[in-house]
């Protein structure tokens, strides 16, 4: 018994074994010539076996006809509902049956006055077993054809009959075959069936082309070989969600199941797909629908679109432009998009210099070129330059994190790394030792300490000073973000390639660096500075207290991760390092002795301490198990009653018919804890969310949470700040509120939300 | 300076990519397989002759209609004749139900007067997926140059009853044109039929 599956699921096969039988029997050495004619001899009487055993039962699907009318009239369209019924794991498959498989096929016998129009397919489910991606169905699915009654139809009764083949696979497949019927009445008076309603449910589903769906879509200019990639944008303000385009089949072009998505900075969904050609050229046209998989047991759901691709992206753009409405218009993809970012993030890169995070490092560049207005123009170009490569180069560095992460697979996002306990800790006694050095306890520079040199405010700091202070710039913008540069970094983020990523954060780190570079190459300008005197001295010290505030800023961020005795054991550290660097300035730079032992052990010493306190009750190698942030801490009281987000109580709350609020937020976020401040914890705020019944989340991402990272990448964010208000009305589309708050954007979003 | 690195990340990122399946025009990649008889072939050896290659399960209904109807013995026969090597790779898993152990496949050999050179048992998969075999029947064309000439669906008609012989068929017209020494005229189509049942 050689193949007992293929003989219990096709009864023609079992001629192939009688046939073997009779190969057998008649010597397998036989000649070639002479087994040749019996081949073909058993093979045709295979296929004429074939052919007559029609309906076979079939045991893993079950086939029906239903109308959704008894009787109908003369020029009537009546729904005819293909039931097919699979046994669990089975599947049929849809109209595109995908890398493998077969789609189901409807013959119809019919009066000559009825005529059957193209099957409607309800949207498949996306099956990948063995490496193939297919379209199928499973359990129970309903296959609709409209049957079109003509003016001249005769009233009587009469018998619709359907022949359906399918392929069903689960572990293997077995084709299937069955003739179903129908009876339906012409007469003078429509009469609905009793499956009017099922077959009307099933309608709902059937995946409908909406006209006015703002899609464009375009070949993108990067060929290799036979694949080609198509790019299908699907703009921002639909409730589609495209998880997928799965295009009907069209000869001598595959279009492969596997899809990358994109959020655009303008919120429109991107899709490329990849296109494999077989022969033929660019299709004009490729119909299919955009589909996303249903959650749970819920079904799929996709609507049909008909995309004609622009020959590349810029075509696509000036195409929409000359037709569509202008909010299309700026929906820009390819290089213009890039440019726009490239523009924004520049921008962005700019405003970031007057968000309150780099507002520290400023003072020490107005000192800087206060104490350079002196000196060799040459020099000044120099250290603006170097200010500005510490800057870029910073920046790529994060760029190059991003992209390593995202390799890896992992979500990344801005300021991700202020999740990292270990650079807070690093940052905040970078930022302390600064503040100190602002207070004179020590002096920084590479070069020879000058003994006696205390208030020399004139002394060069060194080129890789320069460097430096634009890597800590760098270091201290990370937790702002600015407006524009969130849309360009969103944009960024969103990117597969690496390039695109790499050219925008280099953008905006010319943009934070460039005042600085500008003035030192115009020292013109410089005249307008007060002329350098002892109120630099003053001046100096008064900044230290700003980076003082910064580093309790960060103390208040770091101190968490150390757990219980984390407040204590690292304020003293601190003061430990702060003793050092007392030491140090006072008895080795600014010392006249020359043996300087005793000051160098005594730092030893403070070192030592730190390093004790690091590893003892600080326990520094275990950051991880404690996180930064307790739910606990999250309310305050009298304030807004914020629940821990998940995407399930978001879901749950819509449900039940709440308008929901989303606040992404962290920690180290200032621009997350401003908007809070004054635009969301105000007691205006609170009496609408009250009044409307609405439930407010938080989503904290001081801690990585690659969950909020996707749901931040969704609404085409590269971080926190983000505020989202879902409207009462489930088919409403979500409001994404703009990165910088005022209490009227909060409450005019809930006004709407509410209704 | 800076385009050139962004060049070179680019450019790495498409050598990733162009990983995979053996490609059409390209040096068909080198295999040894054992058939059911366990006679070892080595796909260089048969340098000089064109080869094909049948991804194969009679299990499939696509792969056992053309079995059934004869089809694809006669075009076996009429190319074995013509100094075809034709090798029918089988590379559903030994777990599966339609997996056939050498015995059981020996008999089907027979009794289905199979005409292929010989039955390849690859139950590991790796000939199937060192050629990104997706389906059953999926085909494959190799040159006497041990090029690949073709790759995909036998012919257009993917259906799992009728007469092939009625399909415009692609491995028949590739094995013509190489005797004849002219160009494959469809050198790539799409395959179809059931998947391959890899083992996981």
């Amino acid at each position: 018994m050689a193949n007992p599956q293929l003989l219990g699921y096709h009864s023609a096969v079992m001629l192939a074994r009688m046939f073997c039988q009779t190969t057998i029997s008649t010597g397998r050495h036989r000649p070639e010539q002479k087994r040749l004619p019996l081949i073909v001899a058993a093979a045709v009487a295979a296929v004429a076996f074939a052919l007559t055993s029609i309906t076979q039962a079939q045991p893993n699907t079950s086939v029906n006809l239903l109308l959704n009318a008894a009787a109908a009239r003369p020029g009537d369209t009546v729904f005819a509902g293909i039931v097919l019924e699979s046994a669990p794991n089975w599947h049929t498959y849809w109209r595109n049956p995908g890398e493998s498989g077969a789609a189901t096929k409807i013959d119809w016998a019919l009066p000559s006055f009825i005529t059957a129009g193209d099957i409607m397919w309800p949207p498949p489910e996306e099956h990948v077993a063995g490496g193939l991606t297919t379209y199928v169905y499973h359990g129970k699915t309903m296959l609709i054809v409209p049957l079109t009654v003509s003016s001249n139809a005769v009233p009587g009764q009469y018998e619709v009959t359907a022949k359906v083949d399918w392929l069903e696979c689960y572990e293997e497949c077995v084709p299937g075959e069955s003739t179903v019927k129908a009876r339906l009445e012409i007469a003078t008076e429509q009469r609905a069936s009793p499956h009017a309603d099922q077959i009307n449910d099933w309608l709902k589903q059937i995946p409908r082309r909406y006209p006015d769906l703002q899609v464009i879509s375009y070949w993108n200019q990067n060929p290799s070989g036979d694949i080609n990639e198509l790019a299908i944008v699907v703009a921002a303000n639909t409730n589609i969600q495209p998880a997928n385009f799965i295009a009907y089949p069209i000869d001598g072009v595959e279009v492969l199941p596997a899809v990358q998505l994109e959020t655009t900075a303008q919120g429109e969904t991107r899709l490329l797909k990849k296109v494999k050609l077989y022969g033929a050229g660019l299709p004009q046209s490729i119909s299919g629908i955009l589909w996303r998989p249903g959650k749970g047991l819920e079904k799929p759901v996709a609507v049909e679109v008909e995309l004609k691709p622009a020959s590349s992206a810029k075509a696509a753009q000036t195409a929409t432009q000359t037709t569509a409405a202008p909010t299309t218009a700026h929906a820009a993809s390819g290089v213009a998009a890039l440019i726009a970012m490239l523009g924004l993030a520049f921008l962005g890169g700019l405003i970031l210099n007057i968000m309150p995070c780099v507002l520290p490092v400023i003072s020490l560049k107005i000192l800087a070129f206060v104490q350079q207005s002196k000196e060799s123009p040459g020099r000044v170009k120099k250290m603006g330059l170097l200010y500005g490569l510490g800057v870029v180069f910073s920046f790529l560095v994060l760029a190059g994190i991003v992209i390593a992460v995202q390799r890896a697979g992992g979500a990344a996002s801005w300021g991700m790394q202020m999740q990292n306990p270990y650079f807070r800790f690093a940052l905040l006694l970078v930022v302390t030792l600064v503040a100190l050095n602002l207070f004179g306890l020590f002096e920084v520079g590479l070069g020879a300490t000058v003994p006696g040199a205390a208030s020399n405010l004139t002394r060069k700091g060194g080129p890789f000073g320069a460097f430096l202070n634009g890597v800590l710039a760098t270091a201290l913008a990370t937790p702002c973000t600015a407006p524009f540069l969130t849309a360009a970094l969103g944009f960024a983020f969103a990117q597969s390639s690496a390039s695109v990523i790499l050219l925008i954060f280099a953008s905006a780190a010319i943009g934070l660096a460039a005042p600085y570079v500008l003035l030192s190459w115009q020292p013109a300008w410089l005249k307008f500075l007060p002329k350098p005197g002892p109120w630099m001295e003053r001046f100096k010290v008064a900044m230290g207290f700003p980076m003082l505030a910064t580093a309790v800023w960060l103390f208040d961020l770091t101190a968490p991760s150390f757990g219980d005795g984390g407040i204590l054991w690292l304020g003293l550290l601190l003061v430990l390092v702060g003793v050092a660097a007392w030491v140090w300035g006072e008895f080795v730079q600014r010392s006249i002795g020359q043996r300087k032992i005793a000051p160098r052990v005594a730092i030893v010493f403070c070192l030592a301490g730190c390093a004790a306190i690091l590893e003892g009750p600080l326990d520094w190698r275990h950051l991880n198990k404690h996180p930064a942030t307790g739910t606990a801490r999250q309310n305050t009281r009298g304030g807004i009653d914020w629940q821990p987000w998940s995407r399930e109580a978001v879901e749950k709350a819509r449900a039940e018919g709440r308008p929901v609020l989303v606040d992404f937020t962290a920690r180290w976020c200032l621009t997350c804890k401003s908007n809070e401040r004054f635009a969301i914890e105000t007691s205006e705020v609170r009496e609408k969310l009250r009044l409307i019944n609405a439930v407010a989340f938080k989503a904290d991402n001081t801690d990585p949470n690659p969950e909020i990272t996707a749901e931040l990448k969704k609404h085409g964010r590269a971080g926190v700040p983000l505020v989202v208000v879902y409207p009462r009305r489930a088919d409403q589309p979500p409001i994404v509120l703009p990165t910088v708050l005022t209490p009227g954007l909060v409450l005019d979003a809930l006004e709407t939300a509410g209704k | 300076m800076k385009t050139r690195v962004l060049s070179a990340v680019a450019g790495l990122c498409c050598a990733f990519l162009a990983l995979g399946d053996a490609k059409v025009g390209q040096p068909a990649p080198d295999f040894t397989g054992t058939d059911i008889n366990g006679k070892t072939h080595k796909l260089s050896d048969y340098k000089g002759k064109i080869v094909v290659l049948e991804a194969y399960n009679s299990d499939c209904p696509f792969c056992a209609n053309h079995y059934k109807t004869g089809a694809m013995q006669g075009l076996q026969q009429s190319a074995v004749s013509k100094g075809v090597v034709w090798l029918i790779v089988n590379s559903v898993n030994a777990k599966h139900p339609s997996y056939r152990k050498p015995e059981a496949a020996r008999k089907e050999f027979a009794d289905f007067g199979i005409k292929a050179t010989a039955w390849i048992d690859d139950n590991s998969g790796t000939i199937g997926k060192l050629y990104g075999m997706k389906t059953t029947p999926h085909m494959f064309v190799i040159n006497q140059q041990g090029v690949l000439v073709y790759q995909g669906a036998i012919d257009d008609r993917p259906a799992s009853s009728g007469d092939p012989r009625t399909a415009r068929n692609f491995v028949k017209a590739a094995i013509e044109s190489l005797l004849v020494g002219k160009p494959v005229p469809t050198p790539e189509t799409q395959p179809y039929g059931c998947g391959v049942k890899y083992a996981e």
